[in-house]
């Protein structure tokens, strides 16, 4: 996860506009925008995915492969990210 | 030159700058201190070259409320001393103990919860605080700092933790 893909997916919380248009950038891989909210953005890539919530603080990023379900990525990201918003991180 | 005027030239240096140093970066509080030299002959013909000859030499009138001056202002940098190191010390143990913390969640709560293969936790200015290499690439204490951790204390550390109270009385 380089500093510019990190730049460029926090800001895309603020406007999706960017990674809807040239996708996500997450460790070297590039994904296809599904959701974009300003708390979650999830992408797609084949079987594979990246699921990024952002907290008060910081953004978390876990990526699932085929042999894994896309929403229990989701859930398990979402509900660390609950847990550190609810202790101000 | 000789080396015997050389000599003079250096300890009328060292003498003078270093007495004067502290006391101008405490804000002037006093120029100039003469409990180590003897108004002699010597050092009025110093040949340091950017003072008026016997610029070292005090007043005896001077010398006491100037002299009282400057261990205040020696007392004042070796507190300012040892609270800068404590904080140093203090900060060092929060940033590592921080970056374990996220180590511990992407570790723990992301990839060991089989759900996803790879996580990372980035700060919202784009650096990373860690991912699942374990690879922290920012708020990590540099190879040179985990050097020094793992040394035996450092001299300024082992100085203020040593000699603060033996020190303290000294400069009264």
């Amino acid at each position: 996860m380089s500093k510019e893909e990190g730049t460029k997916l926090v800001a895309a919380f603020k406007d999706p506009s960017g990674i809807r248009a040239n996708g996500l950038h997450v460790g070297g891989t590039r994904y296809i925008t599904l959701k974009a909210d300003d708390r979650s953005v999830y992408g797609k890539q084949g079987s594979n995915g990246v699921v990024t919530v952002k907290t008060k603080q910081a953004v978390l990023i876990g990526v699932y492969d085929q042999n894994q379900q896309p929403g229990n990525a989701a859930n398990v990201v979402e509900k660390l990210a609950d847990y550190l918003i609810g202790v101000n991180y | 030159m000789t080396n015997v005027p050389l000599m003079r030239r250096y300890s009328s240096t060292i003498l003078c700058t270093s007495q004067v140093k502290i006391p101008l970066l405490l804000g002037g509080v006093c120029s100039r201190n003469g409990i180590y030299q003897k108004p002699n002959s010597e050092s009025k013909k110093s040949p340091y070259p950017s003072g008026p000859p016997g610029h070292c030499v005090p007043n005896e009138t001077m010398l006491t409320s100037e002299t009282t001056n400057y261990r205040k202002a020696q007392l004042s940098l070796i507190l300012l001393l040892c609270a800068f190191f404590e904080r140093q010390q203090k900060l060092q143990t929060t940033n590592s103990s921080h970056s374990m913390s996220w180590q511990t969640y992407v570790d723990s709560n992301l990839v060991g919860s089989g759900a996803v293969r790879k996580a990372a936790i980035i700060g919202l200015d784009g650096n990373t605080w860690a991912t699942t290499s374990g690879k922290y690439l920012a708020k990590l204490p540099s190879p040179s700092q985990v050097i020094k951790q793992n040394s035996p204390p450092k001299f300024y550390d082992s100085l203020c933790h040593f000699c603060h109270p033996l020190l303290f009385p000294l400069f009264l």
